[in-house]
């Protein structure tokens, strides 16, 4: 991280700008990081969402910055992280071992069954993911993989995973709703005991 | 007063269908097709039993859950629970009881909805017919009795079909039996350029399937006509200008004698003409081979899905019989690896 922040802060010295960061995450498992910084004065800073080179899977704590320094193509930028940007671990169909609630038999015309829950079984972990979301087989089967990379995402990447990264995400947002609460509170406490309501 | 009677009417209505203690295994008279499908079945519902809840506390998802399956069990309806979630997700307005909490209380119109869903259950309706509609691949098809329900397996048909060169470029496409039409609809929204001429015998199933292609805005792009395919039927019968790029069927591919011993739910309810496929299930298919080469233009794709013992018969079939201009590609199996789709295409043509 420290060579894109290096970068980050020459490049606003030598524009004379504030540079604040604000936050810095691993971008889920395209294997980027990056770093939400403001770069600018009061109201004409301007947030940015910086990126470093690509990393692979396997060299997570590895820091390549390709930013070229000195030249104005500084930052790239984008406004928002696009969910559909999530690249998840690859899932080798070799590995599952896919079984149907429905049992075995004579498929096809010849029986006629509702239950289509499937079972999803990563043989090197042991991760059992079940999915019921859909009445169609076909579509549960999709949703079966996608929740197993996600589970294989956490089990990989830890904390980093896009679930953890989500979770805590949302726990900083509810502390901050909290923390608004609370002062509004304190606010209309305050009001109350100047005007000598309660 | 008035509150407790109401609160009790209502238990009396659920618990007339949740009757737990009632064993009186039901006889079901077997099914005869021409006859009235529902009123044709002798069904009686036992004296109320009396209900073993006393207090008018109302009822949650998961009891009624574990009630209607405990009923189920009782009647011998097959996959009980899989029925009773399916029927109060369906009453609830859900597909499936995921997005509902367990401990939801049910109130009076959804109760009585799954009172009346869970009489039908009970007389081995299958639970697509019960709830009337029923999901094929992320498309919501209605399903009314007696057209056939679309499987899981066609799913990876289409699949299949969907990889194939030729499918991915054809503007013109031939459907034999599309019954509530899942093939042609999904081929239909996955290719903008495709026109789909859709061959079915029974009248009801051509309703549905303009039904659901309707629901779809695919009306224009899907014709349906109204008749049987025989030996010897012509493009002009199935008002085609040209030969077709791809035909795909799911055809009825159960041998005769074996129908009479499948399960109720398909037996009694199903149209017949959708799964009998005469003395060894080859019926139809030998008449889809024997018209495909006049039907389907050269090197055009021919997709079916077939009962797991007739890829190799179609093989030999095709191998065996040059006049039918026909050469056999490739057989895919299905979830449960059973081989169960055919691909063949029509030989091209040989230049002078």
């Amino acid at each position: 991280m420290a060579g894109l922040f290096k970068v980050m802060f020459l490049a606003s010295q030598q524009c004379s700008h504030r540079f604040v960061i604000r936050k810095q995450i691993r971008l889920f498992v395209t294997g980027q990081y990056s770093a939400q910084c403001l770069i600018g004065k009061g109201t004409s800073s301007v947030l940015y969402q910086l990126y470093t080179g690509i990393h692979t899977l396997n060299s997570q704590k590895r820091t390549e910055c390709v930013l070229p320094p000195h030249s104005s193509s500084y930052y790239q930028y984008i406004q928002k992280r696009c969910k559909h940007e999530i690249e998840y671990p690859p899932l080798i169909e070799s590995d599952l071992e896919e079984t149907f609630i429905r049992g075995s038999g004579p498929g096809g015309q010849k029986i006629n069954k509702t239950s289509n829950c499937v079972m999803l079984k990563h043989l090197p972990t042991g991760i059992v993911v079940k999915c019921q979301e859909s009445r169609s087989l076909d579509t549960n089967r999709v949703r079966a993989r996608r929740h197993m990379q996600e589970r294989l995402d956490s089990y990989y990447n830890g904390e980093e995973s896009v679930l953890a990264q989500e979770k805590q995400e949302m726990i900083r947002k509810k502390i901050k709703r909290k923390n608004v609460t609370n002062k509004k509170l304190e606010k209309l406490k305050q009001f109350k005991e100047r005007e000598g309501l309660s | 007063m008035i509150n407790l009677l109401k609160k009790k009417n209502l238990w009396n209505t659920l618990f007339r269908t949740l009757d737990l203690l009632n064993t009186n295994k039901k006889r079901l008279s077997h099914y005869n097709f021409g006859r009235k499908y529902l009123g044709y079945v002798t069904h009686h519902v036992g004296p109320t039993a009396n209900t073993s809840i006393q207090n008018n506390r109302l009822l949650t998802v998961g009891e009624c859950v574990h009630l209607l399956t405990t009923s189920f069990e009782c009647e011998g309806v097959t996959e009980a629970r899989c029925s009773a979630e399916y029927i109060i997700a369906h009453a609830l307005g859900q597909k499936t009881l995921c997005t509902v909490p367990r401990n939801q209380l049910l109130i009076e119109p959804v109760i009585s909805r799954i009172s009346h869903y869970a009489e039908l259950r009970r007389r081995k309706l299958p639970v697509q017919y019960v709830i009337g509609e029923w999901d094929f691949k992320d498309l919501t098809l209605t399903c009314s009795p007696p057209v056939f329900i679309p499987r899981p397996e066609t799913e990876e048909l289409v699949d299949y079909a969907l990889s194939d060169p030729v499918v991915q470029e054809a503007t013109c496409m031939l459907e034999v039996g599309s019954g509530t039409g899942a093939i042609s609809i999904y081929l239909l929204t996955q290719l903008p350029q495709l026109m789909v001429t859709a061959v079915e015998i029974s009248r009801e199933a051509c309703e549905l399937t303009s039904q659901n292609a309707r629901n779809y805005n695919l009306e224009d792009r899907l014709n349906i006509i109204n008749t049987t395919f025989k030996k010897g039927i012509s493009l002009n019968d199935i008002r085609l200008e040209k030969k077709v790029d791809v035909l795909i069927s799911n055809p009825p591919y159960i041998p005769h004698q074996v129908i009479q011993h499948l399960q109720a739910e398909v037996t009694m309810f199903e149209d017949h003409r959708a799964l009998d496929g005469g003395q060894d299930g080859l019926y139809i298919i030998r008449n889809i081979l024997q018209m495909a080469a006049q039907l389907i233009k050269s090197e055009g794709s021919l997709w079916l899905e077939v009962d797991q013992s007739h890829p190799r018969m179609i093989e030999h079939i095709v191998n065996s019989v040059p006049s039918l201009n026909l050469h056999y590609v490739k057989t895919y199996d299905d979830f449960y690896s059973s081989p169960r789709f055919c691909h063949l295409k029509v030989n091209p043509e040989e230049k002078v």
